[in-house]
């Protein structure tokens, strides 16, 4: 019985990857129905599953075959022509086929799957071809789920690696089966678990060998080493798979949608020989099979709408697969219709995803971003393949999950290409430790742009604070920092000591999460190491800051910091909810005391801007300024905000649309109160100091409050309150005390009142 | 019927869980404490090369801190086919119960620690409380989950 067992699970597994190839070969004989040899290969695949089913006596899966085998020979002697109708009687018959073999597998029968109909349809195909064969039967196996795009049923090809103790496929051509053996997929995980032990190890007996001193005991650990990582890649290659073969499905899939669809669609298929480890190819098989069905249900055009367009009536879908940077790079691309970014971002706000504000201040590239958003969908045209929830969401949360991105681009009326980025490998990552409050965190290397010291003596650049949140100024742009003991809940934080005497150096890594880069502020760097990540309950993931845990080389475990997770947050609080909400704006501070920011308007002109009045320093490009009735505007978080500047006077400056605007970056201040915003021009950002009220003497009103000496020069006061009425008249229009403007006692008695 | 529980004490008190639950007890490793975990979570300890989460019972059952630098034990039990480390005072013997003896919990205990003790054995010399593992483990050990995107919370 045993031996049995075994000869039909080889048979199983044999036909499976027979099928496969089956798939694909039929629908290429679909564009190329002379072909001899590829008809020589379905003959002979149906014909090898139908000998080893008699023998095994599997009767209707023989009968089913045999109906099968007659109409291929036809085909092969060239008494019928391969058309339509025939591919789909053939296709019909290998997913009946398969049916049997899944029944076979899970309980070791047939089953009672019909095969009758379609026996009768080879048949009816056979008498004559002109008729079409099945006229509804099952055609493609096309489901409407929901609205969305047909959920054309592919059967699985990985059935048989689906649980443990089942072979490893090995796709590719139907050669070279010689120098291959099947392993137990189980087989290959344990190995690689065990590598990771090897390589901790490793680290360890580096470590202890490290401070020694004898020689051979240096000589045999460099040896363990090297040995160590040669395993490690070997193990990796072996569980590596060429993408080719999470392909091998896609013909199908595109053929059957297109049809649904009524389009026609080319696929080509670049690099399918480029590897993932098993486990990667798993996790990203069900996000690709997404893009392409989008691909063909959204994006491809019909042939008439192509036609009207001026392009060919078959549209052209590629799926591309390359290394870059460390990682492997998946795209989906088609030349079909492209995304409507406006469309987007009208959905967006029609969902009540996003206001239209926010929306507005969006770069196109960022409104395709608003795809991925949870709950998003194209509303607006719904057909029966067009999705309600498309569900890229998902598509993105599948991808982060292991640690991949995805990006996309697209051009109305040229196309869409979705490109995944995916790690090579999940079990080992180069990982840099830091240590913060006695402990030591590993960070995803993949993560780390570079690190800085601040503060200390030797260094130029200091921690400075706009509002509450600290910043670094790094190459021109302001890096927000988040100090780790702060995330962590830990106590003794450094970032926020802003109070605190003068700082020793501060070490600073930038990181780069999904979107946004920052500093994380922590106590020491260590090292970098080749860790393995552990994967931690569930419930600590909960957390959000933690991706995973590892061992050290001295056997203490490490949390692996989740990058992305500590940006959002931390970095929600600090910055995208920066704007005070209506009703508790706060009262403009009066310029007396605390500290102060130094800025330098035209003419190298010193001024003081009392730094709690700050919301935040932006850099605009040139380009960014616009006119609105002769007066000058950005747009700022999806609000058109007035623009300030202030000439050598320190009175407005009336600027005239298409002016002397200079042609490079401008540097703003913005302040916020309640629901108004202005942004006043500054050439630079000089210095953060502290005001002492001592040395203030009464200057002419105006703008200005007082004028004081700072870092040993006379620098004005600005009147904030009075600057934002030249940018919006109508900025205190909510004061009830009607204060009369430019009054810095009134400025002063309203502060003080709040 | 009857079955066995390893015992252990805790601020005096004798504690029991059932043996075919629990694969070692050994002298607390190096702990690497998890920020943020919430009261309960001990931390990590490695275990021959697996990372294994540790319970502070002391937290976890409301018990006080103990006094003095008292190293404690670590008794590693199975909880969902994961070993996880208790942190116990010392661990006692291992004792053999009917199990028609269990009874339940006094109502004078803080509801907080009786709903994570299956009930009380009454033995020769001393009162041994039988602890329910799965709720000791399970939900109030760690903060809630938040399941719903946990990475992308774009406000």
């Amino acid at each position: 019985m045993g031996s049995s067992d075994e000869i039909v699970r080889e048979f199983l597994v044999e036909s499976y990857e027979n099928l496969d190839q089956l798939d694909q070969d039929l629908v290429a004989l679909e564009d190329n129905p002379g072909s001899r040899e590829l008809l020589s290969r379905v003959f002979r695949t149906i014909h090898t599953i139908k000998g080893t089913c008699g023998f095994l006596e599997f009767g209707r899966l023989e009968s089913l075959t045999h109906a099968g085998e007659s109409l291929l020979s036809e085909l092969r002697d060239g008494l019928a022509d391969m058309d339509q109708p025939t591919t789909d009687v053939l296709l019909v018959m290998v997913d009946t086929v398969r049916q049997i073999l899944a029944s076979i597998e899970t309980s070791g029968v047939e089953g009672d799957i019909a095969v009758d109909p379609v026996i009768e349809a080879i048949r009816a195909v056979l008498a004559d071809p002109r008729t079409p064969g099945l006229p509804q039967m099952q055609g493609p196996d096309v489901h409407m789920a929901g609205g969305q795009i047909p959920d054309v049923q592919i059967p699985d090809p990985q059935i048989p690696s689906a649980g443990p103790g089942s072979p490893v496929e090995r796709p590719g051509p139907v050669a070279a089966s010689e120098a291959a053996i099947r392993v137990d997929v189980s087989v290959l995980d344990d190995l690689m678990r065990q590598v990771g032990e090897l390589v901790l190890a490793r680290n360890q007996i580096t470590r202890l060998v490290g401070a020694g001193a004898d020689t051979d005991l240096i000589r045999a650990s460099q040896r363990l080493s090297l040995i160590a990582s040669e395993l490690q890649d070997g193990v990796m290659a072996a569980r590596m798979q060429p993408i080719g073969h999470l392909w091998a499905k896609m013909p199908r899939v595109v053929r059957d949608l297109a049809a649904a669809c009524g389009t026609q669609v080319h696929l080509e298929m670049v690099g399918g020989d480029t590897e993932l480890d098993r486990a990667l190819l798993e996790a990203v098989k069900d996000p690709l099979i997404h893009l392409v069905r989008n691909a063909v249900g959204h994006g491809i055009e019909d042939p008439r709408t192509r036609a009207g367009a001026g392009k060919p009536a078959g549209g052209v879908l590629t799926l591309r697969a390359y290394h870059a940077g460390g990682r492997v790079v998946v795209e989906v691309q088609d030349d079909g219709v492209g995304i409507d970014v406006d469309a987007i971002a009208a959905a967006a706000v029609a969902r009540g995803l996003r206001t239209p504000q926010q929306v507005a201040a969006l770069p196109g590239s960022e409104l395709l971003e608003l795809l991925f958003l949870p709950g998003f969908s194209m509303a607006g045209a719904v057909t029966n393949v067009s999705g309600r929830g498309v569900g890229l969401d998902v598509v993105h949360t599948r991808i982060a999950a292991i640690g991949g991105t995805v990006e996309v681009e697209s051009a109305i009326g040229r196309g869409t290409t979705w490109r995944l980025r995916i790690p090579l490998t999940l079990a080992i990552i180069s990982a840099i430790i830091v240590e913060t409050a006695g402990e030591r965190y590993s960070i995803p290397a993949v993560n780390v742009l570079e690190f800085i010291a601040a503060g200390g003596e030797s260094s130029a650049s200091t921690i400075e604070y706009v509002g509450p949140a600290p910043v670094l100024r790094v190459r021109g742009a302001l890096l927000p920092l988040v100090g780790l003991r702060d995330v962590l809940g830990l106590p003794g934080s450094k970032g926020s000591g802003r109070q605190g005497g003068p700082d020793p150096v501060t070490v600073i890594a930038v990181l780069q999460g999904d979107t946004q880069r920052f500093g994380l502020i922590v106590d020491r760097v260590l090292d970098t190491e080749e860790i393995v990540v552990k994967p931690i309950p569930a419930r600590l993931q909960g957390v959000g800051v933690y991706a995973g845990a590892t061992l050290l080389g001295d056997g203490r475990v490490a949390l692996i910091l989740d990058v992305q997770g500590i940006a959002s947050r931390s970095m929600a609080g600090q910055w995208l909810e920066a704007e005070p909400q209506p009703g508790e704006a706060p009262a403009l501070p009066a310029a007396a005391g605390g500290q102060v920011l130094v800025v330098a308007l035209a003419q190298r002109r010193r001024v003081a801007i009392p730094l709690a009045a700050v919301t935040r320093l932006e850099r605009v490009g040139a380009e960014a300024i616009e006119h609105v009735g002769g007066r000058e505007v950005i747009q700022y978080r999806g609000a058109i905000v007035p623009l300030v500047r202030l000439d050598h006077g320190l009175g407005p400056r009336v600027t005239t649309a298409g002016g002397d605007c200079p042609q490079q970056d401008q540097l703003v201040v913005i302040f916020t109160r309640g629901p108004r915003t202005v942004a006043l021009a500054v050439e630079e950002v000089l210095d953060i100091m502290d005001d002492d009220p001592a040395q203030h003497a009464e200057a002419d009103g105006g703008v200005v409050v007082d004028s004081t000496v700072l870092g040993g020069r006379v620098t004005e006061l600005l009147d904030v309150r009075h600057v934002v009425l030249l940018g919006d008249p109508s900025f205190c229009d909510d004061d009830a005390d009607g204060a009369s403007i430019g009054d810095p006692a009134t400025l002063r008695a309203v502060g003080a009142r709040r | 019927m009857s079955s066995q529980l390893v015992t252990f004490t805790l601020a005096g008190a004798r504690y029991g869980v059932d043996m075919l639950r629990v694969q070692e007890a050994l002298r607390g490793p190096a702990r690497t404490t998890i920020p943020l975990a919430g009261p309960g979570v001990a931390g990590f300890v490695n275990l021959r090369g697996q990372v294994v989460l540790t319970i502070d019972l002391r937290a976890r059952l409301g018990i006080q801190a103990p006094a003095g630098d008292h190293e404690q034990m670590m008794v590693v039990v199975q909880v969902e086919g994961q070993p996880v480390g208790l942190l116990v005072d010392d661990v006692g013997d291992v004792v053999d119960v009917a199990d028609r003896a269990l009874q339940a919990p006094p109502d004078t205990l803080a509801t907080s620690s009786r709903e994570l003790l299956s009930g009380v054995y009454q033995l020769q010399d001393y009162l041994l409380l039988a602890l329910d593992l799965d709720r000791v483990i399970g939900a109030g050990a760690s903060p809630p989950v938040d399941t719903q995107n946990p990475t992308r919370s774009t406000p």
